[in-house]
């Protein structure tokens, strides 16, 4: 699947922000993207968690929409090797979209954005996105 | 007995009750009020705790980098 599906401006002009989203399921990806792009954000697709990280630190997104279980290299790898890596800006926010249902991952959701749990609805996605993309304008 | 200060007036709440009852439920829900916004004042103080300084914001980012690395670990077993 291609990695990018983004464009770097909207029509007047301004830059607009770009979320990567990465999930092993294609339909998770096709949904979420839909979702995105209707509300006007660049997205960028990944199907397994390598893929993710290579993305990320080649477009730097604004924000990662990252599923935990994925072949290879999971969502917390994914989140690990990146913030580990001292190319990637640390403050950028994940949104951890899983069926996964751990305890922890409120805590992570806390300390690096938000978890939502799947079935998600689009609002309820799209309102975090929002804020988190907002939060991270001010702080970046 | 001490004097008493004059009072501030945007400093002071006033109740109208024409029972007791009525008197415990206004200031249950006051009491209830003054909880809920303590509580919010102690989550914003939370929030700003690891931009207080760089020792504690290091080690925040370590402690996450080990939970990371460890759920990854589990999660590949």
């Amino acid at each position: 699947m291609s990695a990018t599906a983004g464009a770097p401006e909207t029509d007047s002009g301004q830059r607009r922000p770009t979320i990567l989203v990465a999930d092993d399921s294609r339909t998770v990806l096709r949904l979420t993207e839909r979702t995105l792009e209707a509300a006007g954000y660049g997205v960028l697709l990944a199907e397994d968690g390598h893929q993710a990280i290579e993305v990320a630190l080649a477009e730097h997104p604004d924000l990662i929409v990252l599923d935990i279980n994925m072949p290879g290299l999971d969502g917390y790898g994914v989140c690990h090797d990146l913030l580990a890596s001292g190319e990637w800006n640390k403050r950028t926010p994940f949104i951890f979209l899983t069926s996964a249902d751990a305890p922890h991952l409120e805590t992570l959701g806390n300390q690096l954005g938000a978890f939502l749990a799947k079935p998600t609805e689009p609002d309820a996605l799209l309102d975090t996105v929002e804020t988190l993309i907002q939060r991270f304008d001010e702080i970046r | 007995m001490s004097e008493s200060q004059p009072v501030d007036p945007s400093n002071t709440l006033e109740f109208t009750v024409e029972s007791v009852d009525q008197w415990e439920a206004e200031l249950d829900e006051f009491t209830a009020d003054i909880r809920r916004r303590l509580s919010l004042v102690s989550i914003v103080a939370d929030t700003s705790v690891p931009s207080l300084g760089e020792a504690t914001e290091t080690s925040q980012e370590e402690q996450v980098l080990d939970l990371l690395k460890s759920l990854s670990e589990q999660t590949r077993q």
